[in-house]
């Protein structure tokens, strides 16, 4: 009860002698405080936030040992020292009394939310054990692994590999992953970053930035916009991003044909750089093949936007080259076959050669990258692994469930460090190509983050072992055998995380406090006893992190004391490298192109699925009447399936909403704010409506991460709409999941 | 709603039912305590019964009121400081040293009131020591007089000032408004006036009612239900109609126009002078009505600025 | 010479973050469920396919002309030394007074102290010290500045040359100290 409640309570209750003695307690409570800020010791920690996997740098503000604020680092110029909202609200994370405190092991049925506290070592004896009898039964690869990307993994994934198991997973088949296949079959590797502050044209294909937010990404758009640039934003939905450039309700899942049509203008209007597609490409001539028939006309009648304004946009495009481009997305699964989408988007950006180049793409410029520039490669030296001498690990038995990455089949369309995160559930349900019985997950929430809430819930059900490492008690950990609790960021150090750009750029995690819950541990820390509990501690020859980043920063030439200065390095005096800044005809093959040369027609496509090296435009249903396509999106104060229980983001936003038309509510005689019933036909979910103009008549939206299913998460469960409940697990064609084609119905509840 | 930019910062209702109340007493206690100084005063026949009741409405009211003001303060505790720390541009800060100065006379006149009372009370019962008392009595009613005319003016003060609180507020587009669109010469005040000494008086009789004659009080409650009325068609005309909607028109309708001022007003001139029997229902809804006004002016006010 | 510090706001970077909001929260130990500041949208306005919306940081706006200073019984609210309305938290009793008195909402009853709690313009921690305010220093879309007005060099005065400024609710006569730019998106 807050002070001023009870003492107005004693005033309207009890008497005089309450009043007194609540009157007294207001006194001597401040004396406690005086004494606290007599002693208060200040210091600044630069770290890494990790709110989300942006990971900006921070300056951590800690008082007594307190967190009392988390700001922006101002040696950045990146971020021009500021941070997100939920960057802003770590410390709300860090002192949750929600957050899990102590191992616990499950005692109920799966699902019951029955379990007990342990110490660690039964939290580990009880999961080598389990693992040693899956191993013994079925197999070590049967165990899966799944994590967020983030840096930890290496301790994460070196369980997989000691024990012999293939099927490691990260998030980005729900994320990045189609992005990732078409920039690795168009440049040979995804390292591919955009300078967005120098580009005069930005075209956005759903690419959220003001809401879907990486600070650096932030402040380059926004320069480019207050410089005047000119931002198209397509998106079935008015976004905020949209909301600052001209919006463009593109129909969902058309947005190929469009990126085509474009390239059909500029070849058609001679809109394009062909000396610079002779030098640096390969392939332009199938292209040209591919888009000759998908004209403006075409184009408006898939997509619903207006030839007219299609040419414009191409015209208005061309003309700004190369200072222009077309974003390559981020979260990108719209559709089963996006990575074609993302081809397009580069041919295209390739066609005005805005390579290299201020407002353009480039290769991001790590300390390997500059090697080969006699100019740069002063500049910067690779760091090296962290680990000591590794013994040989056992070959798996058998290969990933996903045919990842094997040559020849579609799978090699799917990277396997990231693997179809998807089909997971798939083998555990159906056994094929066979089954999964345990399954570690660390830094991820599948009940949330993947598609079809309810089958992978089903699919939790029946595994032998799920081990979940998190700082909540999440969706997927209430589903646990064994709850491990990692301490915050801010507690805790982590391996180097190389955050290059256009200049190298290595970045420090260090703890800005000690451990606020003592039984909390951070992840190295718990795989590597872990992998000293199931005999495979050998793999991690190393004492702590101190040891483990210095030998990570020696080859380098840096020490930890240096980073730990400004939170992170880049090389003094070096200029943001463009390779063909000051000659556009420079030298400036891709890392691992493919014949040194930008691959239009991409052969290593091809070899995966014949007839796809060069993109083509496939025809997805549309919503028919009374149907709507749901789509979802970031929003600025949440992370994905993450902040939601954060005690200052949820008093922001607790709950999200169904965004719909204010026309189409009309028709089903729906107000703002009604309760409704949402159905994909197979799953039926309730939600409010949020009746707006800002979406197409023929589509409905909601923003991500809400309508939590786990109770331990107090302040967010059953608040909102649980995207995932309403769209089908679907496997898509580079292992991504698909999420803009599912369509439901709305009705009154 | 959905999303955070749907959030706008909180419109709050920083005056509630509380200070309504505390108006509204303010307003009573002013008003009884002036019925009772001026019967006192100037009447002839001297009424004793309405002079008790208004006498000891007035300290009770307003000591309520004053502990209705403490609780809804952010700090109760640190009330004293309004004594200490003194803003005289702030109608508050004046204001609370008008209430503190009427609240002493109010007391000090209830007390040489109830003196009188108890000492003709021994009078009547017990012969021992009669002299005594009522030597004693009388001694301190000398003060009563002037006692009655300083605490008087102080009333005046009390139930002007709780207007002047209001319409102090430059941006607030009801409280603020003037008399007839004069510059300089604030409504609220005039209005609040006029209705305390309505409502005090209409609670002073509730507490005499089994008085012998009253005619000369009904009278005087007429004439100030009828100015009341030209005072509320006046705002009604001179302040924008927002303020007149939604739950507050109800309020404004039924509560202050119907229950507070017509229905007593005809039922006062049907009963002037037989009817005894009407004096509880037009005082109760004479009393009613200045408890609605104050809820509609505080609450209108804030909701529709 | 005296400083007049005024923020100016620029709509159009305003991405409705809410960076400001959280910043604003810890600096300043604002309790839960309560703000000195929020940046709410404006809309969206208009019919499908054409609409607009935009951003509106809401804050104290500093009156030079301050209604809430005028009211306060106590001397609790004042103007310093810099032209910046402050609340004295352990003058002010709690009355509400200058609530009722200021037409931007700017004023709550801060639930742990009692006292009246605004935007201060984080003068005591952060200004004061040579620094920004915290909302200022986060605001990731670049939309605030903040600064001394008598001062030729300051961002403030350069974009309040360069722009056309709006201060809200002229009709008042508060005079605020805080500017809105709407260029780009009226
Ligand atoms: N505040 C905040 N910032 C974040 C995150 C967060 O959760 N919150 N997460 C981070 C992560 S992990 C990522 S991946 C990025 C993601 O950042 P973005 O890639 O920008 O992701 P979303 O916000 O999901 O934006 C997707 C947009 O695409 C639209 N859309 C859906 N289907 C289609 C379609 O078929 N065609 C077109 N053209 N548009 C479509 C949706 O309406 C939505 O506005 O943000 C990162 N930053
Ligand atoms: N339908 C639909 N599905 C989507 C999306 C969508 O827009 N629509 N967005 C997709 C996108 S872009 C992504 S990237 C994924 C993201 O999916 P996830 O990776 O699952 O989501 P996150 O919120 O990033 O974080 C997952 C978990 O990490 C935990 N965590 C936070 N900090 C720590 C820590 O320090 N240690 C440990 N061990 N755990 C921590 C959080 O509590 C949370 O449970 O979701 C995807 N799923
Ligand atoms: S975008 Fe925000 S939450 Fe994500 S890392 Fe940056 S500051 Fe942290
Ligand atoms: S905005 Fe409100 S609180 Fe701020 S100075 Fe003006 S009147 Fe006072
Ligand atoms: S609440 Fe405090 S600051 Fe506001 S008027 Fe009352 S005493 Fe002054
Ligand atoms: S200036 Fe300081 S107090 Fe005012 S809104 Fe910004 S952060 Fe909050
Ligand atoms: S931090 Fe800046 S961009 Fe974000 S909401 Fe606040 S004012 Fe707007
Ligand atoms: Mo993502």
């Amino acid at each position: 009860m807050k002070r001023r409640q009870f003492l107005k309570g004693v005033l309207y209750g009890t008497g005089g002698t309450m009043v007194a003695l609540g009157g007294f307690g207001t006194f001597t409570k401040l004396a406690p405080q005086a004494v606290a800020a007599a002693k208060e010791e200040a210091k600044t920690v630069f770290s890494t936030c990790e709110m989300c996997t942006s990971r900006c740098t921070v300056a951590v503000k800690v008082k007594n040992d307190k967190v009392v604020k988390v700001e922006g680092n101002p040696h950045d110029g990146a971020t021009a020292g500021t941070i997100c909202a939920r960057g802003n609200a770590g410390p709300s994370l860090l002192y949750d009394p929600q957050r899990i405190k102590k191992p616990m092991i499950r005692t109920g049925d799966r699902g019951s939310g029955k379990f007990k506290e342990v110490s660690w070592d039964e939290a580990y004896a009880h999961i080598a054990d389990k693992v040693k009898t899956i191993q013994k039964d079925y197999g070590a690869e049967t165990i899966a692994f799944a994590s967020r990307v983030n840096p930890q993994d290496q301790f994460f994934r070196l369980i997989a590999r000691a024990i012999g198991s293939p099927n490691t997973f990260s998030h980005e088949a729900t994320c990045p992953m189609s992005r990732t296949t078409a920039l690795e079959g168009t440049f040979g590797n995804p390292y591919i970053g955009a300078d967005y502050g120098n580009a005069k044209y930005i075209i956005t294909m759903g690419r959220n930035f003001f809401e879907g937010i990486h600070v650096p990404m932030v402040k380059g758009v926004m320069k480019a916009v207050a410089n005047g640039a000119k931002l198209v934003v397509l998106d079935p939905r008015f976004s905020v991003t949209a909301a600052k450039g001209e919006w463009i309700p593109i129909k969902g899942a058309t947005d190929l044909a469009f990126v085509m049509a474009l390239a059909n203008v500029m070849i058609k209007e001679n809109l394009y750089d062909k000396e610079f597609l002779d030098q640096y490409t390969e392939g332009f001539d199938q292209w040209v093949e591919a888009v000759k028939d998908t004209t403006p006309e075409w184009a408006e009648k898939e997509t619903g936007i207006p030839k007219d304004k299609i040419v414009e946009i191409a015209r208005g495009f061309a003309a700004a080259r190369p200072n222009a481009l077309i974003e390559y997305g981020w979260r990108t699964p719209w559709t089963p076959n996006d990575y074609q989408l993302r081809r397009a988007i580069m041919i295209v950006n390739m066609m005005i050669g805005n390579w290299e180049v201020p407002g353009g793409y480039y290769q991001k410029k790590g300390a390997g990258v500059l090697a080969a520039f006699p100019d740069q490669s002063g500049y910067a030296k690779p760091t090296g692994g962290g680990f000591g001498p590794q013994p040989a690990a056992p070959k798996p038995a058998k290969g990933r469930i996903d045919g990842a990455g094997v040559k020849g089949t579609p799978g090699q369309l799917i990277p396997p460090v990231d693997g179809a995160v998807g089909q997971i559930t798939e083998s555990i349900l159906t056994g094929k190509p066979y089954p999964v019985k345990g399954w570690f997950v660390h830094r991820f929430n599948p009940v949330i983050s993947m598609p079809e809430s309810d089958r992978l819930i089903e699919a939790l059900k029946k595994l032998d072992l799920l081990v979940v490492c998190d700082v909540y008690m999440t969706d997927a950990a209430y589903f646990a055998d064994v709850v491990l609790p990692e301490c915050t960021y801010l507690e805790r150090y982590e391996p180097i995380i190389d955050q290059s750009g256009l200049v190298p750029k290595l970045q420090l995690r260090q703890p800005a406090v000690p451990l606020v819950y003592a039984d909390t541990k951070p992840g190295w820390q718990i795989y590597k006893e872990l992998g000293e509990k199931i005999g495979i501690g050998d793999f991690f020859s190393f004492k702590d992190m101190e040891e483990f980043l210095t030998r990570q920063l020696q080859p380098a030439g840096l020490t930890l004391d240096q980073l730990k200065e400004k939170g992170f390095w880049s090389p003094a005096g070096m200029k943001p490298f463009f390779m063909r800044g000051n000659d556009p005809k420079a030298p400036a093959p891709p890392t691992n192109a493919p014949n040194g040369k930008i691959a239009i027609f991409s052969h290593e496509i091809e070899e995966a699925v014949k007839g796809e090296g060069i993109p083509k435009y496939k025809q997805y249903p549309q919503p028919e009447e009374g149907k709507f396509r749901f789509v979802q999106g970031k929003v600025a104060v949440h992370t994905n399936a993450g902040t939601h229980n954060v005690p200052v983001l949820n008093e922001l936003m607790p709950q999200n909403s169904l965004w719909i038309n204010t026309q189409s509510a009309a028709k089903l005689g729906v107000k703002d704010g009604d309760d409704i019933i949402i159905s994909s036909g197979q799953y039926e979910h309730k939600g409010k409506a949020k009746v707006t103009e800002g979406i197409r008549p023929d589509t409905v939206f909601a923003y991500h991460g809400f309508g939590r299913i786990s109770p331990e998460l107090k302040r967010a469960y059953n608040k909102g709409i649980n995207d995932n409940k309403l769209i089908k697990n679907e496997i898509g064609e580079s292992g991504n999941v698909v999420t803009s084609t599912t369509f439901v119905t709305v009705r009154k509840a | 709603m959905d999303i955070t930019w749907g959030a706008l910062a909180s419109h709050e209702i920083a005056w509630g039912g509380i200070i309504a109340f505390y108006l509204f007493l303010a307003g009573v206690a002013g008003g009884a305590f002036l019925t009772a100084a001026l019967t006192d005063l100037f009447s002839k026949n001297r009424q004793l019964k309405v002079i008790r009741a208004g006498a000891y409405i007035a300290p009770v009211a307003i000591i309520i009121g004053l502990a209705m003001l403490v609780v809804d303060l952010g700090k109760p505790f640190s009330f004293w400081k309004l004594l200490l720390y003194v803003n005289f541009h702030s109608v508050m800060s004046i204001g609370v040293f008008i209430i503190s100065i009427f609240t002493a006379f109010a007391v000090v006149y209830a007390y040489l009131v109830w003196m009188a009372a108890a000492a003709e009370k021994r009078i009547k019962i017990t012969l021992a020591g009669q002299e005594m008392a009522a030597a004693k009595a009388t001694g301190m009613q000398v003060l009563r007089k002037p006692v009655a005319l300083l605490g008087s003016l102080s009333a005046l003060g009390t139930a002007t000032y709780t207007g002047f609180l209001l319409s102090a507020v430059t941006t607030n587009g009801l409280w603020h408004v003037n008399f007839l669109g004069i510059e300089g010469i604030p409504f609220l005040p005039i209005l609040f006036l006029v209705s305390a000494i309505s409502a005090g008086l209409a609670a002073t009789l509730i507490g005499a009612v089994d008085c012998s004659d009253l005619t000369a009080y009904k009278k005087a409650d007429i004439v100030l239900l009828a100015i009341e009325i030209i005072l509320l068609a006046i705002l009604y005309t001179s302040v924008k109609a927002a303020f007149f909607s939604g739950g507050m028109a109800t309020l404004f309708w039924l509560g202050v126009v119907v229950v507070g001022l017509l229905l007593p007003l005809v039922l006062a001139i049907y009963g002037v002078s037989t009817h005894k029997n009407l004096v509880l229902p037009v005082c109760g809804m004479v009393v009613i009505g200045g408890l609605c006004l104050r809820y509609f002016v505080v609450y209108s006010g804030q909701l529709f600025k | 010479m005296a400083k007049q510090y005024v923020m100016v706001i620029q709509a159009s970077k305003c991405i409705g973050c809410q960076a400001c909001t959280v910043a604003c929260k810890f600096q300043n130990e604002v309790p839960e469920g309560q703000y000195r500041t929020k940046s709410p949208a404006v809309g969206p306005t208009g019919t499908y396919p054409n609409v607009k919306l935009y951003f509106e940081k809401e804050a104290c706006q500093m009156c030079k002309n301050a209604p809430c200073v005028a009211v306060c019984p106590t001397k609790a609210s004042y103007h310093n030394e810099d032209g910046v309305v402050l609340v004295d938290s352990n003058k002010c009793v709690g009355c509400k007074y200058c609530m009722t008195a200021c037409p931007y909402d700017a004023r709550f009853i801060n639930e742990e102290t009692g006292a009246a709690d605004k935007c201060s313009f984080c003068y005591e921690h952060r200004v004061s010290q040579g620094e920004k305010p915290a909302c200022v220093s986060t605001c990731v879309g670049g939309a605030l500045s903040f600064g001394d007005l008598n001062d030729p060099n300051s961002d403030v005065k350069k974009l309040l040359d360069k722009y056309k400024a709006e201060v809200r609710k002229p009709e008042f006569g508060t005079h605020p100290n805080v500017y809105y730019i709407y260029e780009g998106v009226k």
